[in-house]
């Protein structure tokens, strides 16, 4: 009887041996799908940038690095990059993966944004999809390959930085004539990108997915330093089908200056705060009861850090807009709405 | 265990024994040893480091209510670019980090280095309150702001450095790229116990982008608030070439309670200045003081080159870097108590006691004339105040009178252990800075 027993328990535990295997062998056949060798996590993203970025190369100006990289938009020879003086001669050279160089030619620019859109006379399978989709997060590993300082020679691979995303935000840096700034979305990266050459290169995910387009050397005026960051996929999707970002255009109205009724209190050599001296009687500002020695902290949203932050804001209020403070009164933060009047 | 045959509720569980067995005998093979060993690992370090950016998020999200934003109005005015030599504040806000529920914010003394007439904190609801700058240790970079009419903000969740391990993942967060969205970025803990035992060192990038805010570990507690800091140089912007370099530094809360009370009370600490320079030396418990700055706090307590210091209240020094670290824990105008030893037959040379070594020192040439009557009374000079005056110099002075001048030493176990006590000063300015 033991020996019927001990059989039947065999029997039992065999079977359920055999229900072992086969979800190993699943496990198994799952694990290979998965990566596995630890070495090889950025591998493909690598692979697929390097095959779908280029090196751009054309005038020098003075000290102006005369080089840039760049990325492939199109099966038809498409290439976006960034604006520079390497733009303006008339040797513009494009330099893809397999070490083939093409003559190039400027088909469009975006000054906001300060990017550009070649074409080559070459077509080529490798060229990353650009979409309206905003790909990668806060924290995101992501690979980003360039050209910085010229390091990679003839068709030596580009460089590559590994990071994680920082932030995405939008950057109003103001525009003028002769200081062309930055103007639109990034993606801040903590990669060390920002170096001469880099700006072009593409910034993709741990997948290979493209995340922007690493930008210029520009300085953060908040920050007074150097920011690592791309253009977005969507910033660059607009550009390449023309579509206008919804930043209205400086449209002439007919209206007049605005003012407030407010004198600050002002001294020079130093950057004052926007102290009201007096308020004029029969104003806006005597209207909502601002006071002598009240702080302008904020004009519709602007920091007003200093007098002149205050001026260059009032001046571009006009007649009759809404107009939000927020004032420092004693140890109190109000916000006072008034409308401007037409200046005297 | 016996077969009690016939019986189902004992044939049940052997059954269940041996598969047990069997099953653990293959969890064993499957997923820790044998054949999948490796490739079971490596697919969790993937899986892991694929996993990290939520992770890292989560962290953020656990801090981000104790984080605000502070801006700053008005200031002396600087020239774009530079000042000095020395990068210039940027214009955009910066970043604080709530440290007590009734409105207490530590942040970095760089974000003042303007001088604002009028600061304010923004809370993470968005709410924006008139803050008052209290105490400021510029040893640490650090200082305290308090906001009003506050007594329910979330304060995080603090490390002690002893807690921290070299290696680690480490996140930086700030909002000083003038987004109320914190931006972060991801690294290690590079070094513990850097700047003069003040600091910890990361990698992770560290900019005026986030100076003031907090240096996270990888569950969101706070390792420290990172601060620019540069060894030997305790201007607010020293460091701040260092932005983003991979060198960051990142200064303790919960190791540093004292302190920030207070700072909190509104006392402000300036590191303090002693005035020797020692160096290591065989055979000898201590450190051998190889340099005394004239006019120095040490110059007027009567240490002299030769004397071998061997503690600090209860810190055992041993070299230079023990001495700056011991040092970086008290400030100017606190009293600290010197252990030395010295050689008997020294004291008699009152003419030339070599408390003033002048010469190759240039913080020596500041406001030093020789004062021959200090000079007569055994190199101590007329002190500011009595209270500064050693009075332990008098004993080895009785001593060691009747020695002749010499300069054979003493074997060293005659050396007599000295306790003197001297007033940290002012550090002198140092020329061409």
């Amino acid at each position: 009887m033991t020996n019927k027993y001990f059989i039947s328990r065999w029997t039992a535990t065999g079977f359920l041996c055999l229900a072992l295997c086969v979800t190993n062998m699943a496990v198994a056949m799952a694990q290979s799908i998965a990566p596995t060798d630890l070495n090889a996590v950025f591998r493909d993203a690598i692979e697929i940038g390097q095959k779908r970025s280029v090196k751009v190369y054309g005038a020098t100006a003075g000290r102006v690095d005369g080089y840039a990289s760049g990325i492939i938009v199109s099966p038809d020879g498409k290439i976006l990059t960034m604006q520079g003086v390497f733009l303006e001669g008339s040797n513009l050279r494009v330099g893809l993966a397999d070490g083939t160089i093409h003559e190039a030619v400027v088909l469009r620019r975006n000054r906001e944004l300060q990017i550009a859109l070649l074409q080559i006379a070459a077509s080529t399978p490798d060229y990353f999809e650009i979409t309206d989709a905003d790909v990668a997060d806060k924290g995101d590993w992501v690979v980003a390959l360039s050209n910085a300082f010229k390091v990679a020679d003839g068709d030596e691979p580009l460089s590559v930085n590994l990071g994680v995303v920082t932030l995405r935000t939008t950057m109003h840096a103001r525009l003028t004539p002769r200081d062309v700034a930055f103007s639109g979305p990034m993606v801040l990266i903590d990669a060390i990108i920002s170096n001469p050459g880099a700006a072009g290169g593409p910034v993709v995910t741990q997948e290979g997915l493209l995340v922007g387009m690493i930008g210029k050397v520009i300085n953060s005026s908040d920050t007074n330093t150097r920011l690592n960051y791309a253009i977005p996929t969507s910033a660059l999707y607009d550009f390449i089908h023309d579509r206008k970002p919804d930043v209205a255009e400086h449209a002439v109205v007919e209206s007049r200056p605005g003012d407030l009724g407010i004198h600050l209190f002002r001294l020079g050599g130093v950057r004052s705060p926007a102290y009201i001296d007096r308020v004029r009687e029969n104003s806006p500002a005597s209207e909502v009861g601002l006071k002598p020695d009240d702080l302008i902290m904020h004009i519709n949203g602007h920091k007003i850090a200093t007098v002149n932050d205050y001026d260059r804001v009032l001046s571009e209020i006009r007649a009759g807009d809404e107009v939000i403070l927020v004032v420092a009164r004693g140890d109190k933060v109000i916000r006072i709405p008034l409308i401007a009047v037409e200046k005297q | 265990m016996i077969d009690s045959p016939g019986k189902l509720d004992t044939f049940l569980p052997q059954v269940f024994r041996q598969s047990l067995i069997l099953l653990l005998i293959d969890l064993m093979c499957g997923f820790a040893g044998l054949s999948a060993a490796c490739q079971e690992e490596d697919t969790a370090l993937v899986k892991g480091l694929l996993a990290t950016p939520k992770v890292v998020r989560r962290a953020v999200e656990r801090v981000e209510p104790s984080i605000v934003t502070i801006e700053s109005f008005g200031g002396v005015s600087t020239k774009a670019g530079q000042i000095g030599g020395i990068r210039r504040q940027g214009e955009g806000n910066t970043t604080g980090l709530i440290i007590s529920p009734d409105g207490y914010v530590i942040t970095s003394l760089f974000n003042f280095v303007q001088q604002p007439q009028r600061i304010t904190v923004k809370t993470s609801d968005g709410v924006r309150y008139i803050a008052e700058l209290r105490g400021r240790d510029a040893s640490r970079n650090i200082c305290i702001l308090k906001i009003v009419g506050v007594d329910n903000l979330p304060v995080p969740d603090f490390l002690h450095e002893a807690d921290v391990r070299v290696g680690q993942f480490a996140i930086s967060a700030g909002v000083g790229f003038g987004d109320a969205n914190v931006a972060i970025s991801t690294g290690i803990i590079s070094a513990k116990n850097r700047v003069g035992g003040r600091a910890i060192q990361t990698d992770a990038n560290i900019s005026p982008a986030n100076y003031g805010g907090p240096l996270l570990d990888i569950e969101g507690r706070v390792i420290g608030i990172c601060v620019p800091l540069s060894p030997g140089n305790e201007t607010a912007t020293a460091g701040v070439e260092w932005y983003d370099s991979g060198i960051g530094f990142a200064i303790s809360v919960a190791d540093n309670q004292e302190l920030i009370a207070r700072l909190k009370r509104g006392e402000s600490f300036e590191p303090g200045f002693v005035g020797i320079v020692c160096a290591y030396q065989d055979d000898v418990v201590g450190a051998s003081i190889t340099q005394v700055v004239e006019n120095s706090p040490a110059s007027k307590a009567g240490l002299q080159v030769g004397d071998i210091l061997t503690q600090i209240h209860e810190f055992p020094i041993t070299d230079q870097l023990s001495l700056t670290r011991t040092l970086a824990r008290y400030s100017l105008g606190d009293t600290i108590i010197l252990t030395i030893r010295r050689d008997p037959l020294k004291n008699s040379g009152k003419d030339d006691a070599p408390a003033t070594t002048g010469g190759g020192d240039s913080n020596s040439d500041t406001k030093s004339v020789d004062n021959p009557e200090a000079k007569a009374s055994g190199g101590v000079e007329v002190p500011i105040s009595d209270e500064e005056q050693p009075k332990n110099l008098q004993e080895p002075d009785a001593q060691g009178s009747s020695a002749s001048k010499t300069v054979e030493q003493s074997p060293m176990s005659d050396w007599v252990e000295l306790k003197l006590e001297l007033v940290l000063g002012k550090r002198p300015k140092q020329d061409g800075k």
